[in-house]
């Protein structure tokens, strides 16, 4: 097997210690039906994810089914995984924003659900939230880079990603006219990416 | 198209609307820098996510690898039909014809309806459409009878064809279920292009069963994934409303 592209972190880091070519291979075991190995994909990815689907969707109830839903998806499409077109943090990434973004839309279309605030909010494992955060080198070096964004092409990605708004919703919340939002959202990614040294 | 091409950064983070997506995706088949820059973005925004890592519960971790064990991973998708797949997904189904043309080898199976299809008890009180297995093994046990075969992963699509009945009988085995609230159609494909309806295939991943129709002139045999029909309305498809997910060209 020839070895990928580094284009993720390239020293350990507390929440994806395993690199590109170590989750390759246990995604490519995990295909071939190895629960092993997909345990410990999940151990070297999950934090993001389910940090990523938290900050999108908010609701921990709901984060927690994302966060689920896209491990299933993961394992039972494991096979489809094509390594020539990028790392599997970005297969599993993408996969599970556009999975977060989808419910919140889907929410909102319904009223944010009738259920109400106790409900969604049901008791979530103490323990485990309480672990706040994980902070890394990698997550420092991600913010360093943002900062080298305008104001504007930073508030853009953060809603657009982060808040899972489109880039028309964006526009409006930054008082921006339409057409603009996606070209500030586009230029904030071309400058991140450069200023991260990320290559395709 | 420069007004798709400005979309690229939004739709790297799904920010947008359900139709710039389809158009986008429409945009991107023809277009090698918006595939370009769609892969360095997809690096980029895989890096946001360590800004706001949590530990997921204990329990997530439980309850993912239980449904780990009981759910098989999908076999790979054979390339031609991954290409059909990703042409599948967006925009409106496209012509039968072109479908049939692009997969000229004869195997295709889309991500569509299989991606969703696994573990998924089939809807049995479904009427299927031919299930006599009388004039079925006639056609098998036609010993002049022709066979075309496809493989797709596990799964195997065997056609049979009669000319002495002037049917064909179709033989899946190891088919996944079609997804909840739909079926796999049966079609037949006419010399000149006309999609004949050909019944639908009875639940359970190991099947045979007679296409309805006269099968002598047919070029093809297709299968497809269509939503059940309401309650009380009539069952029989006239029209294919995506591409197939098998097609099996006959000799």
């Amino acid at each position: 097997m020839e070895p990928l592209p580094r284009h993720a972190s390239a020293s350990p880091t507390s929440v994806g210690e395993a690199d590109a070519d170590d989750l390759t291979a246990l995604l490519h075991r995990s295909a071939r039906g190895d629960e092993a190995s997909f345990a410990r994909l999940y151990g070297a990815t999950s934090a993001r994810i389910h940090g990523l689907a938290v900050r999108v969707v908010r609701d921990p109830a709901q984060a927690e089914e994302v966060t689920q839903e896209v491990y299933l998806e993961a394992w039972r499409t494991a096979s489809r995984f094509d390594s020539t077109r990028g790392s599997v943090e970005s297969w599993l990434f993408t996969l599970a924003h556009r999975r977060a973004v989808d419910r919140v839309r889907a929410a909102e279309a319904s009223h944010r659900r009738d259920t109400s605030y106790g409900e969604r909010h049901r008791e979530v494992d103490h323990d485990a939230t309480s672990e706040a955060a994980t902070d890394s080198l990698e997550a420092a070096r991600v913010r360093k880079a943002l900062n080298q964004l305008t104001e504007v092409q930073r508030e853009a990605l953060r809603l657009a990603y982060f808040g899972g708004y489109t880039h028309t919703e964006v526009a409006e919340l930054l008082g921006l006219p339409v057409g603009t939002a996606k070209t500030r959202i586009r230029d904030g990614l071309i400058r991140l990416r450069d200023h991260l040294g990320v290559s395709a | 198209m420069s007004e798709p091409h400005a979309l690229v950064g939004a739709y790297a983070l799904d920010a947008v609307d359900p139709h710039e997506r389809a158009e986008f995706e429409e945009h991107l088949r023809s277009c090698p820098d918006c595939h370009a820059d769609l892969a360095t973005f997809a690096a980029t925004t895989a890096r946001l996510p360590s800004t706001v890592a949590v530990a997921s519960p204990g329990h997530v971790r439980t309850a993912v690898l239980a449904a780990v064990s009981t759910a098989r991973p999908l076999p790979p998708t054979v390339p031609v039909g991954r290409h059909l797949a990703e042409r599948t997904v967006v925009g409106r189904p496209r012509r039968w014809l072109a479908a049939s043309a692009a997969v000229a080898a004869a195997v295709a199976i889309g991500a569509v309806g299989i991606d969703t299809a696994l573990d998924r008890p089939g809807d049995a009180s479904r009427p299927t459409a031919t299930t006599s297995a009388l004039a079925v093994e006639r056609v098998l046990d036609d010993a002049d009878a022709e066979r075309s075969e496809v493989r797709v992963g596990e799964a195997k699509a065997t056609v049979v064809r009669s000319d002495t009945w002037k049917r064909a009988a179709l033989v899946t085995q190891n088919m996944p279920a079609a997804p909840e609230g739909s079926h796999y159609a049966l079609w037949m494909l006419t010399p000149d292009g006309t999609m004949l309806a050909a019944g639908t295939m009875p639940p359970g991943s190991d099947q045979a069963v007679l296409l309805e129709g006269d099968a002598s002139s047919a070029t093809a045999v297709g299968v497809t994934v269509e939503p059940n029909a309401q309650e009380g309305s009539s069952d029989v498809e006239r029209a294919p409303t995506s591409d197939p997910i098998v097609l099996i060209e006959l000799g």
